[in-house]
């Protein structure tokens, strides 16, 4: 049933939807992983990896929701001046573009312009033949985190700046770091609130395109999803990391739409990778 | 299928793990034995994840000496003896270094300043960490 180049596309668009629901929670995993304490600079870095994932969640096709996949890493981080690109760097977005605009000892203020990816499309599986392809949106708003030790606090608000959706989303991110010798732990937990505009227009379904699917019509309404992942990060040499995490979310059951064939309300996913750091 | 497919792919990422991790403690391995007025270590390289880490590394300290006497492993920048020996012109000693700086470690008779031989083991990191800016409103 995988045979198919377009569910094997699919199959790809789900599982990067799939393993980037982490990302959900972890705006601030990057500097848990590091093992970061206090507020310092990031680093500039590119990351190419290899790794492996298995994921059980909801599905939008025909299959169980069960995925298991090679995984390719690729996330890039680039700060000037303030400035900063974050590039598949374990944000909620793929791609945010910032600006820290307040510093004191404890926190910081980001200005965040950040692209989702999109939705379902006519691509996602045969019987989306006929919807309208949802597409990114570009979320504007900021994000103020907090560094108490080893635990950082990050809240954030951002609003459909495109104007798409018309949505707005907000998360609370409490995350750990701990060191044992040279592994690095995190433990990350985090909500997720994405008003009814914006899952209306990700996961609503009109009349006009149930009339041309059969998909049952669906009005998104707003949701609170939970998200939570521990890791472990181990520097092999000076230019190569271990990396493995377990993630586990919940939607509270609040997953109604009818584009998910398979609906779950949770999510569970491990990845492991090795990865080149330049 | 594509679960079976995919664990061979997992035994994969987790069979070049171990590889990567077997080639980089053999390149630690290489020649270690001390020659006449020497200390070796090894490994000589400790890896943090993150700039200012203590980073932790089990390593071997060897030595040799040409006369027979009473000698001292010292770590220089705090003058703490990590071992000392008597009547003896050869030893080894393992030894769990945890720091956040490279140290240098040295040779010395025993109650003497002099260093007779020494060698520098070096603290890196994979990523760089600097102290941000406090305290600061910045409008572009």
């Amino acid at each position: 049933m995988w045979y198919s180049p377009i569910k094997k596309l699919s199959l790809m668009a789900i599982l990067l939807v799939a393993f980037s629901s982490f990302a959900y929670a972890a705006d601030i995993a990057r500097t848990l992983r590091t093992n970061t304490q206090d507020n310092n600079d990031p680093d500039n870095f590119i990351e190419i990896g290899l790794g492996a994932g298995v994921y059980v969640g909801s599905s939008l096709t025909d299959s169980d929701g069960i995925f298991a996949s090679p995984i390719i890493n690729l996330s890039a981080s680039y700060n000037w001046n303030g400035f900063f690109i974050d590039v598949l760097a374990e944000t909620a977005e793929p791609i945010v573009i910032g600006y820290n605009a307040y510093n004191s000892d404890n926190w910081s203020f980001d200005l965040v312009l950040g692209t989702t990816d999109g939705g379902v499309s006519e691509d996602t599986d045969d019987r989306f033949i006929g919807i309208i392809k949802r597409q990114s949106s570009t979320m504007l708003g900021g994000r103020i985190t907090g560094y108490f030790g080893k635990n950082i606090l990050q809240m954030s608000l951002k609003y459909d700046a495109r104007g798409r959706s018309k949505g707005t989303v907000a998360s609370a991110l409490l995350g750990r770091n701990w060191q044992y010798r040279n592994w690095n732990f995190h433990g990350l937990v985090g909500l997720y609130l994405a008003d009814a505009k914006f899952n209306n227009y990700y996961y609503g379904v009109t009349e006009e395109e149930s009339a041309v699917t059969g998909i049952q019509t669906f009005d998104g309404e707003a949701a609170i999803t939970f998200n939570s992942s521990m890791g472990v990060t181990y520097p092999i040499s000076e230019n190569w990391i271990y990396r493995a995490t377990v993630g586990f979310g919940s939607n509270f059951g609040q997953n109604d739409s009818s584009l998910f064939e398979k609906k779950r309300n949770f999510h569970i996913g491990i990845h492991s990778s090795i990865s080149y750091v330049f | 299928m594509i679960l079976t497919y995919q664990k061979h792919l997992a035994s994969f990422v987790f069979g070049f793990t171990a590889a990567v991790c077997l080639y980089t403690s053999s390149t630690y391995a290489e020649n270690n034995s001390p020659e006449e007025n020497e200390l070796v270590v090894t490994p000589l390289r400790c890896v943090a994840l993150r700039q200012g880490q203590v980073c932790y590394q089990e390593v071997t300290f060897r030595w040799h000496q040409p006369k027979v006497g009473n000698y001292c492993l010292v770590e220089l920048s705090s003058s703490d003896n990590i071992k000392c020996w008597s009547n003896v012109k050869t030893g080894e000693v393992d030894f769990d270094f945890q720091s956040d700086k490279s140290l240098t470690y040295g040779i010395r008779k025993t109650d003497e300043q002099t260093n007779l031989s020494s060698v520098h083991i070096t603290v890196s990191w994979v990523f760089k960490s600097s102290k941000r800016p406090k305290a600061s409103w910045k409008l572009f």
